[in-house]
Formats: C-alpha cells, sequence, structure tokens
C-alpha cells in the first residue's frame, strides 16, 4: 500500500502550480495598490459637476483589484495547505495530454519574440525575420536543415510582398538601408 | 418587416460585386484551413488576419472576417472526424460520433452529414439573424449613456459567468481590462492619467495591439509548451457522398440545431461550443434512438454542426446590434470596425445597416463556396492537419508581429502585444478569462465616459440615473447573472468534492 504522505509527481506539480497562483493573487493585488497610491497621487481633485470625476475609476478597479488578487492568493495557500484540495480540477487552460510540456520553452519563445520586436527597427526586417524565424523553430525542437532554411526564406519574402507591395507598408531597412537605397528599392 | 427585407436584399445585392467573391473566396480558404488545424479556431485566425482588414474598407472587410468564421466552423469537422481530433472545442461532441463512423468505414457519411448540416444550418440562421437584428435597432434611440452603461456592464458580467470555472478571477480578468483603459486621457475631462509623461502613452495602449496580444498571442505562447504532431493519427480511407434518403433523419436535429445555435449564440460570452453542447443533448433528448448517440449517431453529427455554424450568425446580434461582443472572435471585429472609425452601440446599425448588409453578403457568398467545393475540399483539408505544428506556430508569431507593426509603424504596439500575449499565458494557464479581459479592454472607454456623462445628464442624481426602466433591468440582469454564476461554481465544487471523497468513503466502508 502506498504511504499517504507519498505525493505523486502529477501533485507535486500541481503544488507548483498553486505557488504561482498565490504569486499571481499578490501581484494583481499590488497591481491595484499601485493604480489606487499614483492616482491618488497625480491625479487633480474632482471637479466641480463630475460627480465621479478622474479618480473615482482608478479607485474602484484598483481596490476590486487588491481585494480579488489577495482573496485569490489566499484561496490558493489554503487550497496548498490542503492535500484533499490538491485533486479539484485545474482551473486553467489544460495542456495535451500525454505530452510533456515545457514552460522554459514556452519562455524562450516568448523571450526571441520580444528580442525580434526590439531589433526590428535597428536591424531591419529582411534580417530580423528570417533570424527570428530559424531560432524560434530550433527552439520548438525542430532540426530538419531543409525546414530550418526555407520557411525562413519563404516567409520573409512572402510577407514582403504581401505588405510591403500589397498593401503598402513600409517595412524597416535598419541595417541594409543604404544598399537598398542604391539599388532605388527603399526611400 | 420592411426593414428585414431591405437589409436581406442589400446583402443579396453584395454577391453582384466582384471584389466581395475574392474576398470571400480568401476567406472561406482560410477559414477552412484554419478550422482544420487543432488549436487555431476562429479567435486566432481573425488575430492573424486583423491588420489586413485595415487595408480594406469596413463592407470587405466584414465579409471578409465572417467568411473565415464560415469556414473554420465547417473546417473543425474534418479533423474531428477523420482524426478523433476536433479542430476547435465547438466540434467536440462530432468526434464522439463522427470518428466512430470513421472507424466502421463510413466516413462518406459522417463528413456528408456535417457537410449537409453546415450548409443548412448557415442558410437558415441569417434570415433569423437579421429577423432578431431588426428590432434590437428600433432601440437605438432609447439607449442613452445610463443604458449604454448598464448594456455593457451585462456583456462583461455576462462572459465573466459563462466563461472560466472561477468567477473571481473572471472578475479580476474584466477588472485587469478595465484598468488598462484607464492608461491615456480621461474620457470626460481629458486629464492624462497613468501615462507617467511618456508621450506614447498620452493616448493609451492601442485597443488592437492588446487583443491581438490577449487573444492570439497568448495562445500560440500556450501552444508552444508542448512539441508534438497531429499526422501520426491520419489513415487512409475511402469517402462516398451518402444518399439523399439518408439525410432523412437529420431533417429535426439540423433544424433545432439551427433554432437554439442562433438562440445560444446571441448570448454573450455562449458562443458556438456552448450553443454545439445544447443542441446536442437536446437532439438526444428528443430523439427516437437516443442509445446512438455517442457511438455514430448522424443525428448527434447533425445537430452539433447545424448548432455551431449556426451560432455565427448568432453572436452577431449582440455584436451589431448592441455593440456587445458576443465571443473573441467577435471581440476582434468589434476591433477591426473602431479602428476604420465605426463607434460600437446600438446606433452602429442604424447609422451604418451597410455592416448588417456586409454581414449576409459575407456568410451568404461563403455558404455558396462551400456548397460548391465543401465536399470535394474534405479530404484536400485533411493535409492541414499534417503540417509541422512547430512551424505553424512560429509563422503566426511572425505574421502578428509584422501585422500588429503594419497598423501604426510603431514597435511600441508590437512589443503591447506581445506583453500582453505574456500576462494572457499566464491568465489562460491559471484560469483568468482572456475573453473578459479582452472583452472589457474593447468596451473601457464607453463604460465610464457613460457613466460619468450619464450621471451629469442627470445632473448628478445617481437614483435617477439606475431607475430609469431599461438601465434597472439591465443592473438587475447584470446582478443575477454574476449571482447565478457564483452558485454555478459552487456547485461545481461541491459535485468534485463529492466525487473525490465518494473512494475514501467506501475504503473506509470496507
Amino acid at each position: 500500500m502506498a504511504d499517504k504522505d507519498t505525493v505523486t509527481e502529477a501533485e507535486s506539480a500541481r503544488l507548483g502550480d498553486r505557488w504561482v497562483d498565490i504569486a499571481g493573487g499578490l501581484a494583481f493585488a499590488a497591481l491595484g495598490l499601485a493604480i489606487v497610491v499614483i492616482g491618488e497621487l497625480t491625479l487633480r481633485e474632482d471637479i466641480k459637476g463630475d460627480l465621479l470625476g478622474p479618480m473615482a475609476f482608478p479607485r474602484l478597479l484598483g481596490g476590486m483589484l487588491c481585494v480579488g488578487g489577495l482573496y485569490v492568493a489566499f484561496r490558493a495557500w489554503r487550497m496548498s495547505a490542503d492535500q484533499s484540495a490538491i485533486a479539484l480540477d485545474e482551473e486553467g487552460d489544460e495542456d495535451e495530454a500525454d505530452v510533456p510540456a515545457s514552460t522554459i520553452r514556452a519562455f524562450t519563445v516568448m523571450g526571441l519574440s520580444l528580442l525580434y520586436a526590439i531589433v526590428l527597427n535597428p536591424v531591419g526586417y529582411l534580417v530580423a525575420t528570417p533570424v527570428f524565424v530559424a531560432a524560434g523553430l530550433y527552439a520548438l525542437s525542430v532540426r530538419s536543415k531543409v525546414v530550418l532554411i526555407v520557411v525562413p526564406i519563404v516567409l520573409t519574402a512572402f510577407c514582403y510582398y504581401a505588405f510591403a507591395e500589397v498593401l503598402s507598408v513600409p517595412l524597416p531597412s535598419g541595417i541594409l538601408t543604404v544598399p537598398l537605397r542604391a539599388l532605388g528599392w527603399a526611400r | 418587416m420592411e426593414n428585414f427585407f431591405s437589409l436581406m436584399s442589400g446583402g443579396g445585392a453584395l454577391l453582384l460585386d466582384p471584389m466581395i467573391w475574392v474576398v470571400v473566396l480568401a476567406g472561406t480558404a482560410y477559414g477552412i484551413v484554419a478550422g482544420a488545424m487543432p488549436g487555431i479556431g476562429a479567435t486566432l485566425a481573425f488575430g492573424l488576419i486583423l491588420p489586413v482588414t485595415f487595408a480594406l474598407g469596413p463592407v470587405p472587410a466584414v465579409a471578409l472576417l465572417l467568411s473565415i468564421a464560415v469556414g473554420v466552423s465547417y473546417g473543425n469537422s474534418i479533423p474531428a472526424i477523420m482524426i478523433g481530433v476536433p479542430g476547435t472545442p465547438a466540434a467536440t461532441l462530432t468526434v464522439l460520433d463522427g470518428f466512430t463512423l470513421h472507424k466502421r468505414g463510413e466516413t462518406g457519411l459522417a463528413v456528408g452529414v456535417a457537410y449537409v448540416s453546415a450548409i443548412v444550418g448557415q442558410l437558415i440562421s441569417i434570415p433569423l439573424f437579421v429577423l432578431a437584428l431588426v428590432p434590437l435597432s428600433g432601440l437605438a434611440y432609447v439607449f442613452l449613456a445610463p443604458e449604454l452603461f448598464g448594456l455593457y456592464l451585462l456583456g462583461v458580467v455576462a462572459v465573466v459567468s459563462l466563461t472560466g470555472k472561477n468567477v473571481v478571477k473572471g472578475l479580476i480578468a474584466a477588472v485587469l481590462g478595465l484598468a488598462v483603459g484607464l492608461v491615456g486621457l480621461d474620457p470626460i475631462q481629458f486629464q492624462p492619467r497613468f501615462d507617467f509623461g511618456v508621450p506614447v502613452l498620452r493616448n493609451g495602449f492601442d485597443t488592437a495591439a492588446v487583443i491581438i496580444g490577449l487573444l492570439a498571442v497568448s495562445e500560440l505562447f500556450r501552444s508552444a509548451r508542448q512539441v508534438f504532431q497531429w499526422d501520426a493519427l491520419v489513415d487512409n480511407f475511402r469517402m462516398k457522398f451518402p444518399r439523399p434518403k439518408t439525410f432523412l433523419p437529420t431533417a429535426r436535429p439540423i433544424l433545432l440545431g439551427t433554432i437554439l445555435g442562433t438562440a445560444v449564440g446571441a448570448v454573450p460570452g455562449a458562443s458556438g461550443t456552448a450553443a454545439a453542447m445544447i443542441a446536442y443533448q437536446q437532439a438526444k433528448l428528443t430523439s427516437k434512438r437516443p442509445q446512438e448517440f455517442g457511438k455514430g449517431s448522424i443525428e448527434g453529427i447533425a445537430a452539433n454542426e447545424s448548432a455551431q455554424n449556426a451560432a455565427n450568425s448568432g453572436e452577431l446580434i449582440p455584436t451589431l446590434g448592441l455593440g456587445i461582443p458576443g465571443s473573441g472572435s467577435m471581440v476582434l471585429l468589434l476591433s477591426a470596425l473602431t479602428i476604420q472609425g465605426l463607434v460600437p452601440g446600438p446606433r452602429m446599425v442604424v447609422e451604418t445597416p451597410s455592416l448588417v448588409e456586409a454581414a449576409v453578403g459575407g456568410m451568404l457568398a461563403s455558404t455558396v463556396l462551400l456548397i460548391i467545393t465543401g465536399w470535394w475540399l474534405a479530404r484536400a483539408m485533411l493535409k492541414a492537419v499534417t503540417v509541422n505544428r512547430s512551424v505553424v506556430i512560429i509563422v503566426a508569431i511572425a505574421l502578428v508581429v509584422i501585422g500588429t507593426f503594419s497598423l501604426s509603424g510603431r514597435v511600441f504596439d508590437v512589443i503591447t502585444a506581445l506583453v500582453f500575449g505574456v500576462i494572457g499565458y499566464y491568465m489562460r494557464r491559471y484560469g483568468y478569462s482572456v475573453a473578459a479581459a479582452s472583452l472589457a479592454v474593447v468596451l473601457a472607454e464607453g463604460f465610464e465616459k457613460n457613466l460619468r456623462s450619464g450621471l451629469a445628464l442627470f445632473d448628478n442624481n445617481v437614483w435617477e440615473f439606475v431607475s430609469r426602466p431599461m438601465t434597472a433591468v439591465l443592473l438587475l440582469l447584470s446582478l443575477a447573472m454574476l449571482i447565478l454564476g457564483i452558485r454555478g461554481e459552487r456547485r461545481t465544487r461541491r459535485k468534485l468534492r463529492e466525487q473525490e471523497n465518494e473512494p475514501a468513503v467506501a475504503n473506509t466502508a470496507k
């Protein structure tokens, strides 16, 4: 018979999730408090004739976030202390069954996406896009050299045509500005 | 009645415009492919194509988006039947009966019933949607600021109560969405709020960027957690169109599904998934052969498919009639119209009836295209399932970045979309409703503006504000919906605890 104090891998993962849930609740509470405090410090007082004024909604929404966040954190903390409550249904979107899930992989894709956005203007669309796509595919375990080379090139070319030529959206040329201007392809 | 015929004929007249057919052809094909790829769905499909709509006028934009919705609602049944994986959650119950028929070698029967049910459900729901919309447009000039505030509150509460398993988390999500609207200029006095002196925040966050982040990018980031492919599930099969008399038993469930789909789809937050499930349940209760449901019943497929397709029209009723988006994809539709300069609300249809005509024309044209090509496309669309999932995710993220950049040429908006994508990722993982948050973002400015200007209209007399008949009804409905949502959640948790305790009680008895 299994020891009743033994926590399975799944239950351990759920415990970890509960602590993230607590942190999230506290983060929302902190955000709510920040909204109220910053509103009090920076906004002008109510002007005559406007019953609520500019400070009413920050106070109301900040207060609701603060109270709601604390409630969520408290409830999640109580559940983590109660082993039988661990078995309750997860509230969030579930991962696909029987397939390993990696938070680090998701964070890597997030990081690459943010980096792509930041370098888009200085580096340029024609350089940043194929590099991002190749790096993103590699992060998602694509190892085929054909896919890693062909997909970034085809996508970059297709989107350039669709956005720059068809929709007339100017895409940043970045480090290629001078050579593209010399070719007459950029202003 | 005159309005009904003028709107229907206006929509039909759009079919004479070749540009509409070009747009609808592209939208339907894109929608079927998106629907056939598990994990994509209408909301993400809308999010990826949203920047393109800004280059179109409002009429082709609406026609494009709705043809995508029609395509998705048909496309999602293809993997549901052929590999047992629904393209979107609305096709979940089609898996039960459709995949069973496929395993028995009756793929043609399952796909044929899904094809006919989708077409009939879509065709009948279009006039139903216009019929429901006409009386709503009559209320346009009755809705002053207090009524609009009540309406927006009802919309937000409805989504909070009906989506997600935790009402408190749903409320937090909605409040977060409203709080995003605090950044920028105060809507009445134009005092800068929470911009921290940063010029780019002077007018607040770009609504489209925030919504694309919350609804589309968050799902892509969530999908990046796992690496797997669907193609291992694809097998060889034959497909022959059934004989006409095979469809006779599906007539009743198709009609039932269409009416229920339109009605349930009209409830904000309910959407095609809830409509399909309710229709399936009702069809089973009223069937002469209920024992077949879940084991290869064509009545089950018919009810599910007709309902989720009819819900496309149902969702338009609150979206275009009241300015309250009925689902995540409708939030993006309204966002597209807002960027085009249209103001969401009951007056939008009265002042711009061409939007309703565009909706009618887009859905009609898309359905006609489905009639011609839907059956032949079914097998071909299965190829969409075999596309490398990792490629789809990264390509979609790249398209979102470029598309969002194309809205205003500002990298700040792209970063906004990605940051809200990260926030949405966390919200999805831990049970906060991204639908409620994104709906609240769209309604935020109107929410505060209507409350404050409404009070000013009645000399700051709160009782006069809340006691207006329509406002009072809307506020009471909001409260009732919130209470029902909380009670429903408590009942669900109590049942879960009872199920958890049952094995312990049984062991103790032994």
